[in-house]
C-alpha cells in the first residue's frame, strides 16, 4: 500500500467516525428529549403520593388528576401504579409502590382517557375514569 | 513502503486509540447529564413524601386517630394513647420485612407522653424529622403534645 492511499483510507475513516459519534449523540439528546419517561416516571409518583394521602383520610373522597391523560394506560394494584402506553414493552412501564393500611385495597384501571379520578370508598381505592357530573 | 510511511501509519493508529478512550468518556459524561437531568426534572422532596405518608397518622382511625365510637366520627389531629402501639403501627404501615428498608421507616414519639413506637425496618438512621402539633385522648381526657415522627429514607 502506497502513502497516498492509505492516508486516503485513514481520512475516510476518520470523517466516518466524526460522522457517527455525531448522529448517536444527536439521536440519544433527541430521544431523551421527546421521550415520555419524564412524563411517566411524574405521573406514576403523582399517583403514589395521591393513594397515600387517600390511606390517611377517613372519609371516602373522590379525587381528579388535574392534567389530561389520553396518551397513558394506568393500573392500579393493592401495592403499587403503573403508567405506561400501549405499543411499549414491559421494560418501559413506569411503576410505583406504596404501602396501604391492613384491610385496605386498591385496584382498577383506565386505559386512555383523558379524565383520571382516584376514589376512596370505605377502605377501598379505585382507579377509574372520572364521570361526567364529577367536575 | 519507506519506514516514514510506517510511522506516518502507526502514529495514526496511537491517535486514534488515544481518540477512541477520549470519545467513550465524552460519550458516558454526555450520557450522565442526561441521566441527571432527568432525575432533576422528576425528583420529588423528601420531606413531602414522608408528610404525605405521616398524614394517616394522624388522621387514620385504622392507625392512631381517635374515633368515637359512638358516633363512628374520627377526629384527625387527635391521637388514641391506646392505639399507640407497635401492633397498631404494624397495622397501618408495614413494610416488607426482608427488603422493608428501602421506604420509608418512622419513629414516633409523643414528647410529653414520652412514648415512641418504630415502623419493622427503623434502624435509627435520623435523616430528618417531622413535628406535628397534636391533642392525645387518653382515659383522663385530652392533653396537648408534640408527634415527632423521625423519618429513615431507604438505606
Amino acid at each position: 500500500m502506497n502513502k497516498k492511499a492509505s492516508s486516503i483510507l485513514m481520512i475516510i475513516f476518520e470523517l466516518l467516525a466524526v460522522i457517527l459519534i455525531i448522529w448517536i449523540t444527536t439521536e440519544v439528546a433527541y430521544g431523551m428529549g421527546k421521550s415520555d419517561t419524564v412524563v411517566k416516571v411524574n405521573l406514576a409518583t403523582d399517583l403514589k403520593m395521591m393513594v397515600n394521602t387517600l390511606a390517611g383520610v377517613s372519609g371516602d373522597v373522590v379525587i381528579e388528576y388535574p392534567l389530561n391523560v389520553v396518551n397513558y394506560t394506568f393500573t392500579l394494584s393493592q401495592n403499587s401504579v403503573s403508567v405506561f402506553k400501549k405499543t411499549e414493552s414491559d421494560q418501559q412501564k413506569v411503576t410505583r409502590t406504596f404501602i396501604l393500611p391492613t384491610g385496605y385495597f386498591a385496584s382498577g384501571s383506565l386505559d386512555e382517557k383523558s379524565r383520571l379520578c382516584l376514589e376512596k370508598k370505605d377502605k377501598n381505592i379505585f382507579l377509574r375514569e372520572c364521570l361526567a357530573e364529577e367536575k | 513502503m519507506s519506514d516514514d510511511d510506517v510511522f506516518e501509519v502507526a502514529r495514526k493508529n496511537i491517535y486514534w486509540m488515544l481518540i477512541g478512550v477520549v470519545i467513550t468518556v465524552v460519550v458516558f459524561v454526555f450520557a450522565l447529564i442526561l441521566i441527571n437531568h432527568q432525575n432533576r426534572l422528576t425528583s420529588v422532596s423528601p420531606r413531602l413524601n414522608a408528610d404525605f405518608l405521616a398524614h394517616r397518622f394522624l388522621a387514620n382511625s385504622d392507625c392512631f386517630a381517635y374515633q368515637d365510637k359512638d358516633t363512628g366520627r374520627t377526629y384527625p389531629g387527635i391521637i388514641d394513647l391506646n392505639k399507640f402501639t407497635t401492633e397498631q403501627m404494624n397495622k397501618c404501615y408495614l413494610p416488607d420485612k426482608e427488603k422493608g428498608y428501602i421506604d420509608y421507616n418512622f419513629k414516633l414519639s409523643l414528647s410529653n407522653e414520652q412514648k415512641s413506637i418504630i415502623t419493622n425496618n427503623f434502624y435509627n438512621k435520623d435523616d430528618f424529622t417531622l413535628h406535628y402539633l397534636v391533642l392525645v385522648k387518653t382515659t383522663t381526657g385530652l392533653k396537648k403534645d408534640t408527634l415527632i415522627i423521625t423519618v429513615q429514607q431507604k438505606i
